[in-house]
């Protein structure tokens, strides 16, 4: 607000005087002028009541009006208007126009980190509410978004603020977008890792993980009932039969290396003992 | 909005040609993504010395005219991707930094597990193929005993052939390879915790862990650098030849991963990142113990600052589990891969890599340290 009425006040000096103007040019700018203004009052009065999405509304309206006029003092230019008032009003309005567009930058900054919050309440409440009814997957992708909600909360006014840095200092356009690029890759990168190290995205990918594995054994378990059957052998029994033969392979090579060269070394740790857990049992391997 | 002073028309002239630049250079950068150059990988010229199911060791020639010097160097890559990444591309390769320092260098490259070899354990490998490729190498070499280097998990099965095998390492060099997984340094430590991760389920779902199930947790490790980032990055070098071939070089690599035997993955995750056995001397090969404390020989290694595969936490507590006097530990600023084929550790890192073993090449083994009951390491930990 304190920009709006900053730049009202400058240009409504400037503007009074091309009420008069000769140069039908620099009238069109004031028609522009006034016939908008009444449109970013009713945008400021909404953002001045904060209802939900009222910056959002306000920096739609102030990007369309100051196109409007920027076309309008552009248009004036191309004519050959050489009216030292447009040229006043152009210098104005680039000076006050920008701060005014970084200041609406801000409040919307300001204003979005609040709804994000309310998400990551309400995701929370939802998590706590599908524990007991909806499965672990469920819980977890609501966790999840909560978690996320919250880190963009904390983070998006101060990445916004620097985003409007970038685009106000370089003027290189290319290197403004790669600037740019840079800043939220930095960012979203980070706020991944930050998210990827909370138990809720351990226990969310691991229940991602556990459904995609549950999915896969149950086609191939009602695959190989059907081949059963058929009475066609399965892949677990080829799986079986390559395991046993490996084992023999194995055991065969021991014995040679017993033949072709005396007592080994020592004796084979790997014949020894199975390995553990569950497959592991059927494991026999031996070092030969 | 604002209108400039000065020249008018430079502004929008300079936005239409970056925005077209721009544009054409992400049209080329696509392009080459959906059809990638050719590109020669692992080129240093080497020979099979021996041959053992998937498995081949490799043996390098030696790059100038002079003999070797030293016991062997044999590199035990990890099990789940090519060992080529050692040898990526000729003016970054390890091996040839190795050979340029006149070591005799062997290399195994494990090969493709199939199904059949899904019942394979880390006794099978550690045990069985690397003790019997020190055979064929002391064999080929007519050494008594070698400088073993372990990358990444190549690292940890090295430490433990070390453990149960000290009398045949002279040195031993390891590499960002997982030892101990007390550490929240890496999220890999994180999400393997056995609360949320079942390996049982895994491997008995699947048999063999393909490499694709793999990549996927690596890939998300670095969710905007493996996406945007790659894709920004070829459209930054995209107009210097040899940088788009190494950029693809790379890519060939990380999109070239094996499955790894799927017993072994249950015990390298249940045993070293889930119940922590080998840096507290519990893990079991085949029935024996791996004592860390039996690992007396010289040792280097090696940690990357930024590595967020295997973080510096997870390989340095090595340093105190072991019997050795000569103990090395160098950081570098480096990431997992960049240890192997970045610029700095090849201008910095891999001449001292180099002299460090060749200064303990000719030297007696230096007599293992004494140790306090209860220190580091010890059963009790």
């Amino acid at each position: 607000m304190e920009a709006w009425f900053a730049l009202s006040e400058e240009m409504g000096k400037q503007l009074s005087g091309m009420a008069r103007a000769p140069d039908k040019a620099v009238r069109d700018v004031f028609q522009t002028w006034t016939g908008l203004s009444a449109e970013m009052s009713r945008g400021m009065l909404e953002a001045m009541g904060a209802s939900p999405g009222g910056y959002a509304g306000v920096v739609r309206a102030w990007s369309e009006w100051s196109d409007r006029v920027s076309e309008r003092l552009s248009s004036a230019q191309a004519a050959g208007s050489d009216s030292s008032g447009l040229r006043d009003l152009q210098e104005t309005w680039s000076r006050t126009s920008a701060r005014v567009g970084a200041l609406l930058s801000r409040q919307l900054a300001m204003g979005v980190p609040d709804q994000v919050e309310r998400v990551a309440k309400a995701a929370e409440v939802a998590a706590r509410a599908a524990g007991p009814v909806a499965g672990r997957g469920a819980r977890d992708s609501a966790e999840l978004s909560a978690t996320v909600a919250r880190y963009w909360a904390e983070h998006y006014g101060k990445m916004m603020e620097s985003t409007q840095g970038i685009l106000g200092e370089e003027a290189d356009p290319m290197a403004k977008a790669r600037k740019v690029n840079d800043l939220w890759s930095d960012f979203t990168s980070d706020m991944m890792k930050q998210v990827m190290r909370t138990p809720a995205f351990s226990r969310w990918m691991g229940s991602v993980r556990d459904a995609d594995l549950d999915a896969i054994k149950r086609t191939r378990e009602s695959f190989e009932e059907g081949l059963r059957g058929w009475g066609l052998p399965t892949r677990s029994d080829v799986e079986e039969v390559q395991r046993t033969l490996k084992d023999l392979q194995m055991e065969v090579r021991s014995l040679r290396s017993m033949v072709d060269g005396g007592t080994p070394r020592r004796r084979s740790a790997a014949r020894r003992a199975p390995a553990k857990g569950r497959a592991g049992r059927r494991a026999k391997g031996t070092k030969g | 909005m604002a209108a400039s002073k000065g020249d008018d028309r430079a502004v929008p002239r300079r936005e239409v040609a970056g925005t077209v630049g721009m544009s054409e250079r992400a049209m080329r950068a696509y392009a080459l993504l959906l059809d990638p150059p050719e590109v020669d990988v692992g080129t240093t010229p080497s020979a099979v010395v021996h041959t053992e199911d998937k498995l081949r060791l490799l043996h390098y020639l030696p790059l100038g005219d002079g003999a070797p010097t030293g016991p062997p160097v044999l590199v035990v890559y990890a099990l789940i991707n090519r060992p080529y990444i050692l040898d990526l591309q000729s003016d970054r390769s390890v091996v040839r930094a190795l050979l340029e320092a006149g070591h005799d260098v062997y290399m195994i490259d494990w090969g493709v597990p199939t199904r059949g070899d899904a019942g394979l354990t880390l006794a099978h490998y550690v045990d069985g193929y690397i003790d019997r490729c020190v055979d064929a190498v002391l064999r080929t070499s007519g050494g008594s005993d070698v400088t073993l280097f372990g990358y990444c998990m190549g690292g940890t099965l090295s430490v433990m052939y070390a453990a149960l095998h000290p009398e045949r390492v002279r040195n031993l060099v390891i590499m960002a390879a997982p030892v101990d997984a007390e550490t929240d340094d890496g999220l890999l430590h994180i999400w393997s915790r056995r609360e949320w991760y079942d390996a049982d389920k895994v491997v008995d779902t699947l048999g063999n862990v393909p490499a694709d199930f793999m990549n996927l947790g690596y890939n998300i490790l670095e969710p905007v650098l493996n996406t945007v980032g790659k894709v920004v990055h070829l459209m930054d070098i995209i107009d210097d030849e040899e940088a788009v071939r190494n950029y693809f070089r790379m890519e060939r690599w990380i999109a070239d991963g094996i499955p790894m035997a799927g017993e072994t993955f249950r015990q390298f995750l249940k045993d070293i990142y889930q119940e922590n056995l080998l840096i507290k001397n519990r893990m079991r090969l085949a029935g024996r113990r791996v004592d860390l404390r039996r690992i007396d020989m010289p040792l280097l290694l090696i940690m990357g600052e930024s590595d967020h595969l295997v973080p510096p936490a997870a390989t340095r507590p090595l340093l105190d589990a072991v019997s050795s006097t000569d103990r090395t530990a160098r950081e570098l600023k480096a990431g997992h891969i960049g240890l192997s084929v970045g610029s700095r550790a090849h201008r910095e890192l891999w001449p001292e890599v180099a002299a460090w073993i060749a200064a303990r090449s000719d030297a007696p083994r230096p007599p293992p340290r004494p140790r306090a009951p209860g220190a580091a390491g010890g059963p009790g930990r």
